[in-house]
Order: C-alpha cells, then structure tokens, then sequence
C-alpha cells in the first residue's frame, strides 16, 4: 500500500521523494521496524492495561444487559481496593510468600544444581552430551498443561511413581499433594525437572565464554582448582546469573497454570500452592470481584519489577 | 618412572569420568523418566495405573486410549487447530521480533532506552490483568471465537524481541556499511544480511513462539467458544471430568502434542540451543 | 459405540473445521451458518456424560420434531466453564443461548439484583411445574423467586455396601439404623478385615455437607446468611475426625485413585446420589452384582433421612436471541418421557419429571446392584429428602469451608469451632 503510493508521488516529483528518503531512511526505519511491536503494544496490552488501571479503583456490581451494550455496573472504590489487599487480605499475603518461599527454592536450589549440571557438561571426555543437551531441554518445551498431568500421575499419593521409588528407599508414603508440609517440596521438584537442565544450558554458554588463557594464567600463578573458579569463572558468569535469577523470579510469582491443574483448579491443601496469579484468578473469576483482582495485579506487577530492579542493582555492585 | 605416574593420574582421572558420566546419565534418566512414564500410560488400561506395585511399564499393553482419543474426542481436529495457529503465531512473531530486534540493536532513535524498558517491563505484567478488557476489545473487533483472536494479540512477544536484540547486536557494523555503500536499502541489509546471520535465534523465537502456542491455555479458552475450534491446550481438559479422569487419554493426547516440537526440537538442536543461550551470556 | 459417535455430524464438523483451519479461519461460526428459517441454538456443558445424552436427544428425538433448529452442543472442563461464561457475560459477547449450570456454581453471577444474567423461566414452566419434584428440579436454580435453571435429577445420596465383604464377615449392614450403630457395629469388623467402612473427601466440603445437612444443617438461610456456627456443624467434625482417626472412615483419592480404591476393596461401603451409581458402573464394573443398596442411616435425633448432592440444570441466558427455540429444547430434554428416561437410560439420572415415575424402566431390577430395583429406593428417598438452600454466594462460603474447615479439622485436627469461625470471617471479608 505505502509502497503504491510512494510510487505514485515519486512521479510527480521525480527524484525528491527518494532522496529524502535515501538521506532520512536510517532515521525512519527503527520507527518501521518496531511499529508492528508498537502498535500491537499499545492496542493490545496498554489500552487493556489502562483499562485494567481504570477497573481497580471500583466494584463490580453485577451485569449490564447486551441490549444497553452489555458491560458491568461499577462501583467507584477509591483507593480501597488497594488498601485491602495491602493491609487486611491474608490470602494475599499466603499468595506472595508462596512465590517467594517457589522463588528461594528456585534460586536457592536451582541454580547451584544448575551450574553443577553446566560445568559435568563442560568438563572434557564426559560422554553422552548430546543425549543430556536433549534431555535436559526437553521438559522447558513441554506444555505446562502436560507437565502437569504427568506429575499427576507421579505424585499420587498411593499409586505415584515418586512414593514407589521411596518405597523402595524404605520411606514412607508422602502425601505430595494432600499434605500441606509437602506441597512446596513437590511444587519445587516439578520446577527442579523443568527448570534445571534449561538453566544449565546458559551456564554451560557461559562456562564456554570464559577464555582459556585467562584460566592458564591464573593457573600458572599458581592458583588452584577453586580459586581459578571462583575469581575467574563466577565473575564471567555474572551475566549468566543475572539472566537465570531474573528470569527465575519473575516465573516463580507467574507460576499459574502447574499448581492450577494440579489441584484440579484449586488452592492446594490449606493455600500451600496458592500463588499470587492463582488468587487473582480466583477473586476476578470466581468471586466476581474484577476490580479487586486488577488491582492485585497491578501490585505484583510492581512487585516484581522491585525485585527486578533490585536484582540489577546487586549485580551492577558486584560488577564493581 | 614417569610412565607410572602418569597411569596413576590416569586411574583417578578414570575413575572421576565414570563418576562424571554416571552423573550425567543419572540426570538424563531424571529427566527422561516422566516423559517415558506418560509414553507407557498411555498404552495401558485405566485401572492398571492405579494399581500396585506401581510399575514403569505395562503389565498388558493397549491401544485402548489412542482409540478413545481418536473415536470419542476432537482430538484430530485439535490439533489441526493448535498447528495452524501455532504456525502463523510463529512466522509472524518470529519476523516481527526480528525486525523490532534490529531496531534496538543496530539504530539510534529517541526513547530508545526507553522503549527497551517498556519491552522488558511488559514481561512483568500478568496477563491476567489484562485479560478481560482484553476481551471486550476482541468483541468491539468482532474477533471473538475467532483465531484472530488468538493469534493476532500475542504476535510480538517482548522475550523474542529481547532475545533477537542480544543477537543482532553481534552483526558487525562494518558488514552493515559496506552494504549501504553498495547500494543497498536498509530492508535490504535486513532481509539479506541481518537474517542470514542471526538464524539460529530465528530458530530459538521460533521454538518458543511455537511452544508458548501449545501452553497457552487461559486466552483461547476464554475468546474460543465452540469446541470445534479448541487447540490442544483446552481439548484435553474435556477429558477431565469430575468424576471420571480419563487419564489414560489424556497421556496420549499428551505423548502426542509433545512429540512435534520434540522432533523439531532434536531436527534444529544445536542451532536452538546456541540461539537461546547467546543472549544470556552477553546479559 | 465408537462407530456411532462418529456421526455424520462430527464428520461435517470436522471437514468443515479442517477446511477452517486451512486459512478460511477467520469465518465466525454465524456467519457460515445463518440462513432463512433455521436456526442454532448453543449450550455450553462441562460434563462429558451430560453431553453425549444430549448428543443422542438430538439424533433420536430432536431433529425428528424440530429440523430447523441446530443444537450446538460445546463441551468445557469444568472448572474453566466458568471464567469462560463470565467473560461472555462481561462483554455481552459470544453469549450461548443455554448454559449447564451446576448447582455449586449457580450463584456467582446473580447476587444483584436486577442484573442477572440467566432468563427467569418461571412463565415458561407454568403449569407444568405441578410435574416437577421441586427440590430437584428448580429449587437449587431459584434466586428470589425466579428459576433460573432445571434440573433433570432427582438426587438423594443413598448407601451402598459390598454385600459380599460383609457376608463374608458375617455382618449385616441391613441391621443398623443410625449412624452411631452403624458405625459401632460394623466399623471394628471392618478394620480388623484392613478395611475402612467408607471414603470421605478430606480435601473439599463434599461429605462433610452430605452428613451435616442430613443431621439437620445447613450452610445458608433463606436470606444467605451462614448458618454454620452451630454445635451441630462442631458435632459432625468431631464425629467425622474420630472415625478417620480410627480408621472407620478413609481419605477419599483424588481422581482416578477413588476407583481404584474401590476396585481394590480398601472400603467397603459408599454413599452417593443416583448419578453416582452411573460412575460406579462405568469405573468399577468388576463389582457388578457385590452392591447393595439400602437407605442412609439415620442421626439419632431429628434430620433428614437423606439429603440431595449435586445436580445440574439447564438454564437460558439474558443474552439468547432464541428463548423460544432454546425453552423448547430444555423442555423436550427435561420435562417430556422421552428425554427424561433417555438421561436414565444414559446417565442413571433418575428423573425430576415426576410423571415418568412409575415407568416401568425406572423401576427394573439392576444386576449391579444384585438385582434390586434402584428406582424404588431413589423415589422412596426423594420423598423424605431434605432441600437446599443454594444463595449467591455459595461458590465463595463453600471455597472457604475446604480450605478454613475441612482440611484442617480433618488433615491437622485442628480445632472445630475454631476453624469455623475463621471461614465465617474470610466469608464475611470477601462477601
């Protein structure tokens, strides 16, 4: 379309067009390259989200029949939405230390299995690479929703694979999805299998990067095995951290659609597998409380973009 | 002397490769053990899975829940569905991503900083808040129980962006240059040079394009409304009943959603993989 | 049956889809579809066993009488049905003109007044709600005064025991009348074979209502305040803890592990309404001919002889623009001969259309249950069965009740009165 009709106009005025466009074209073209981006940005998530910003300051209080535009009758709330959920909502605070208690476990577990996984890879001889490298990144490419039916299936109390191979071990029986003590344990075990060999593959990237030489020197200064670790390998892997935390965090206080399905679109015993997005779900969808629920997620959202910042923060002082 | 010495470190060496190698198969066992779990479900009869002892294989193997699957459920059609849309998802994605991409890495523009901040910043934001006046948008647009719906809002996804800038960025400049001074349009040195250059992580958005197709779960099904249009992700939760699981289908249906981006994925593994962890290294 | 399913129907469906799929997906189903006199009318259902009944009410009964009127039957996961409906709702978009409404989830849309979503159908009824078993069929689907919903169950939990195992033991599960003798007499015996009497869900409200409602309770009045905090509800989780601590009781398996419990024999007696039996045949069909069914014990003193459990009822939305269409479908589906014995044929569901009553199929002798005749007992029940008071706000009580009340009184032993207060005040607090 705006090629026909540059064409159009170029006939008029033989070559002005075009070398406008030749001198100004590296100008313009970020602009065309990112409109897609932008423009799908603005209608489909800003607008939403503006309006999302809009519907957390009321109640909804029932429908508005399609004959008169369909719609939901509002409520102006103020600021009160906001103050609850702060303040008074104890499932929200349940929700919130549930991320963090999945997000310590992811960070906390995660990644030294992670980068323990990385540098077996790394490490000269070791067979069988190519078969890791697939297994590994298998589970991240499984559908959640398949991730979850199998765990199903492996965390039943009686007939799951995991209590058999405990069995085995002679322990004894855990209820992983029925006892509340176990519910984050098991949570962090699915998170482990998906996650695990995923992030290994940025560490062992990583663990590639870092320059053979530098470790030679170091290594004919005298240091040893650790040291040449850690004051030579850890520091090339900051980036590498900071992408597996972020990353991690910000997944951990999303997590929805694996607790979701495995307690068949429940909370989990007792709110052990309530996660923040769970709970907005609930409020918005079950309880019909729209406006409470966009007002939660506008606090995650500023919630995790904290954490994020603060993330970098701690990372660019490292740096230093 | 030195020969012995020699054969000595050798031994311990050995030793520690046997253990690193069972280590390794140890985490591939790990890992594979679920998938083939849901393989051999899939082959048995209800009541043999929740049964005991629990075993790995089946005791009597059936094709019983692949006919289900295929006799009493959309199953095919589900999956016609989720490819189709999958696979506009991702070419359009992936290109869209691309060029977004080489905006951030390769041109100056104001607010750039800024906007890279609105992109990553979007990765923060549940789409669950957005969801419902989300909705009345596919309604004004009259795009509900429509795969426009499913495809068009999620088209540019603010990860693919962040992960073709962190590759284009490696494209040198100078190559970028030589190429204006030939001649060439700056779409030119995008399709011609940018591309070629950066494939692998075309391949890694792809992927995942591809992948967050197959999980996505809570948009179609809201915006989808006749089942003849479900995509995997919905179809397979009619098969969950409250009180009567079908789970044995629901294996199948599972063993074979994941089986096309598990063959994608070992067809383009080096590349993927590379695509992927280049970003992160470069943070 | 595979064969069949496969109808002719499906199969346009499928081609018709395939041919969507290959790049003419934009096509909103109306758009194809819309022509002189017919006309489609949509149901949004989450129940498998629901659906295929109404698929076969459509080919043998339907389309006879109504050729021009499609039925669109769309099939939701359950707990999905719902977000699904609601965003419809919102946008008063993409409505269907029919919607299964399960009983525990008939109450979040119309707590305003004025507002609601669902068509009264109270003028469609008429005169013929003198055929329906009220406390079935519209009194869960009935928010001030209007009936939003029918239901085609006629619903009271009976009990069942493995004659056999009790045979075997030479107990008699006939003799008890109350749930105390029941227990007394039979739970020992029971354990000593390493064998619960009965499964109760630990995890959600479901059998703690059954017991407490039948003992006399109820979780709302009539103008939806909880009625909870009674020694009564105290009562029956003390009453319901002890028997699981001692092994009377067992915890119910989540999903398919239920089935295979009961395959196993690990209890040896279940309650449940006439739906029930349906899955009972369906997932332990090796215990054909070990069932026995008899009458719920009794609480000693006042209470119900039983009570009612679950249900589903066909409701018409605000939105529909074919009522008519739409109340002829759910009319023909619940309140005609044919499709309320086509739903026991299918489902087991014994029909809320009392003039059926005496058809001779209701009352035929089943040899699952060891040749007794089910419908007897169903009718028997339905006649002394309590009611329920189903309020608006029932999704939201209810989810408090598993995750404040049952589970921790039955998983930790925490205190009864005390975990009833704290779900009345989170109830109080999100209401």
């Amino acid at each position: 379309m705006s090629a026909s009709a540059m064409t159009a106009k170029r006939s008029l005025e033989p070559g002005a067009v075009s070398s406008w466009w030749s001198r100004n074209q590296r100008k313009v073209i970020p602009y065309i390259y990112l409109s897609p981006f932008l423009i799908a940005f603005l209608i489909f998530t800003v607008y939403p989200a503006g309006a999302s910003f809009f519907l957390s300051f009321q109640r909804v209080r029932g429908f508005i029949s399609p004959e008169e535009g369909g719609g939901v009758v509002l409520e102006y709330q103020g600021l009160k939405n906001y103050e609850r959920l702060l303040t008074k909502d104890k499932r929200f605070r349940t929700a919130l230390i549930n991320g963090a208690e999945f997000a310590a476990g992811t960070v906390l577990i995660q990644m030294p299995l992670a980068l323990g996984v990385a540098l077996l890879m790394n490490a000269p001889h070791v067979r069988f690479k190519t078969l890791a490298r697939l297994a590994f990144f298998a589970p991240y490419i499984t559908s959640a929703i398949v991730v979850a039916w199998i765990f199903t299936l492996i965390f039943d109390q009686r007939y799951g694979l995991l209590n058999a191979v405990l069995d085995r071990l002679g322990m004894g029986a855990v209820g992983w999805l029925t006892d509340k003590t176990f519910v984050m344990p098991a949570l962090i075990i699915l998170g482990l299998w998906t996650w695990v060999g995923y992030n290994s593959l940025f560490f062992l990237a990583g663990l590639q990067n870092v320059p053979e030489d530098l470790k030679e020197a170091a290594r004919i200064d005298g240091a040893g095995t650790l040291r040449v670790f850690w004051h030579i390998t850890i520091p090339f892997l900051r980036p590498v951290f900071v992408f597996v935390i972020i990353t991690g965090l910000i997944g951990s206080f999303s997590l929805f659609t694996q607790p979701y399905l495995l307690f068949d679109s429940g909370s989990g015993p007792q709110d052990s597998a309530l996660f923040p997005l769970m709970y907005l779900f609930f409020m918005g969808f079950e309880n019909f409380r729209m406006g409470y629920a966009s007002a939660m997620g506008f606090i995650l959202t500023v919630i995790i973009l904290m954490i994020t910042g603060l993330q970098l923060l701690l990372f660019r002082l490292w740096k230093v | 002397m030195l020969k012995r010495k020699r054969g000595g470190t050798m031994d311990s060496g050995r030793i520690n490769l046997m253990f690193m190698n069972t280590v390794v198969l140890v985490g591939v066992l790990v890992s594979a053990i679920p998938f083939i779990y849901m393989i051999t479900a899939s082959f048995r009869h209800q009541g043999e899975l929740y049964s005991l002892p629990v075993t790995i294989m089946p005791r009597e193997w059936t094709g019983h829940n692949y006919e289900k699957l295929f006799g009493d459920t959309k199953f095919v059609i589900w999956y016609g569905n989720t490819i189709f849309t999958a696979g506009i998802r991702t070419v359009l994605g992936v290109y869209f991503a691309a060029l977004a991409g080489a905006a951030f890495a390769k041109y100056d523009f104001r607010f750039k900083r800024l906007c890279f901040f609105i992109v990553l910043a979007t990765l923060t934001l549940p789409f669950h808040v957005i969801l419902i006046p989300l909705f009345l948008l596919m309604r004004d647009f009259g795009w509900i129980d429509t795969y426009w719906a499913v495809i068009v809002p999620g088209i540019v996804g603010a990860f693919n962006i962040f992960l073709m800038r962190q590759y284009i960025e490696a494209v040198p400049d100078e190559l970028m240059d030589a190429a204006r001074i030939d001649g060439a349009s700056e779409f030119g040195i995008f399709h011609r040079i940018i591309i070629p250059l950066v494939r692998p992580a075309l391949g890694v958005v792809a992927i995942l394009t591809f992948v967050n197709t197959w999980n996505d779960f809570l948009w179609p099904l809201v915006v989808l409304h006749d089942d003849a249009k479900y995509l995997l992700s919905i179809g397979i939760g009619t098969m969950d009943g409250p009180y009567d699981v079908e789970i044995g289908a629901i294996m199948a249906a599972s063993f074979l959603s994941t089986l096309p981006i598990l063959i994608i994925f070992v067809l383009m593994q080096r590349q993927i993989i590379a695509g992927l962890t280049q970003g992160a290294i470069r943070g | 049956m595979q064969e069949k399913k496969l109808s002719r129907r499906d199969f346009l469906k499928a081609a018709s889809t395939a041919l969507a799929a290959s790049g003419f997906a934009a096509l909103p189903v109306g758009m194809v579809r819309a022509q002189d006199d017919e006309v489609t009318i949509s149901l949004w259902g989450f129940a498998n066993n629901r659906d295929e009944w109404m698929q076969n009410l459509v080919e043998e009964i339907w389309t006879d009488v109504h050729p021009n009127v499609n039925v669109d039957l769309s099939l939701t996961p359950y707990a999905d049905l719902w977000p699904k409906l609601q965003a419809a709702f919102v946008a008063g978009a993409g409505i269907p003109d029919m919607v299964d409404i399960e009983i525990s989830a008939m109450g979040q849309f119309v707590r305003e007044a004025g507002s609601e979503p669902y068509a009264a159908l109270n003028d469609h009824i008429g005169e013929q709600i003198e055929d329906l078993s009220i406390p079935s069929a519209t009194k869960p689907w009935t928010v001030r005064g209007n009936i939003y919903g029918v239901g085609n169950e006629v619903n009271p939990v009976l009990l069942y025991y493995r004659h056999d195992i009790f045979d075997e033991m030479g107990m008699d599960a006939e003799a008890p009348a109350t749930w105390e003798e029941f227990v007394n007499m039979l739970g020992s015996g029971a354990m000593d074979a390493g064998q619960a009497l009965f499964p109760i869900a630990t995890q959600s409200w479901a059998d703690f209502y059954v017991q407490f409602h039948q003992a006399g309770g109820e979780f709302f009045d009539a103008e939806d305040n909880v009625q909870v905090q009674t020694p009564l509800a105290v009562d029956i989780l003390n009453w319901q803890k002890a028997q699981l601590d001692s092994g009377v009781y067992m915890q119910q398996g989540s999903g398919d592990a239920q089935w295979a419990l009961m395959n196993e024999g690990a209890y040896i007696s279940v309650w449940g309404a006439p739906w029930y039996q349906g899955f009972m045949k369906q997932n332990a069909p090796d215990l054909e001919g070990k069932w026995t069914m008899r009458h719920l014990p009794m609480w000693g003193d006042g209470g119900y002889a039983t009570v009612p459990r679950g249900g589903t009822g066909m409701g018409i939305t605000a939105a529909s623009e074919h009522k008519e269409a739409a109340w002829e479908f759910i009319r023909v589906c619940n309140l005609t001969a044919e499709g309320s014995l086509l739903a026991f044929r299918r489902m087991n569901l014994f029909p809320s259309y009392k003039p059926v009553w005496d058809a001779e199929e209701l009352l035929r002798t089943d040899d699952y249950f060891s040749g007794q005749k089910p419908g007897e007992f169903i009718a028997e029940a339905a006649s002394a069965m309590a009611e329920v008071n189903v309020s608006p706000y029932w999704t939201l009580f209810v989810d408090a009740v598993n995750r404040l009340i049952v589970q921790p009184v039955m998983l930790d032993g925490a205190d009864p009165e005390a975990a009833i207060q704290e779900a009345i005040d989170e109830f109080e607090f999100n209401k």
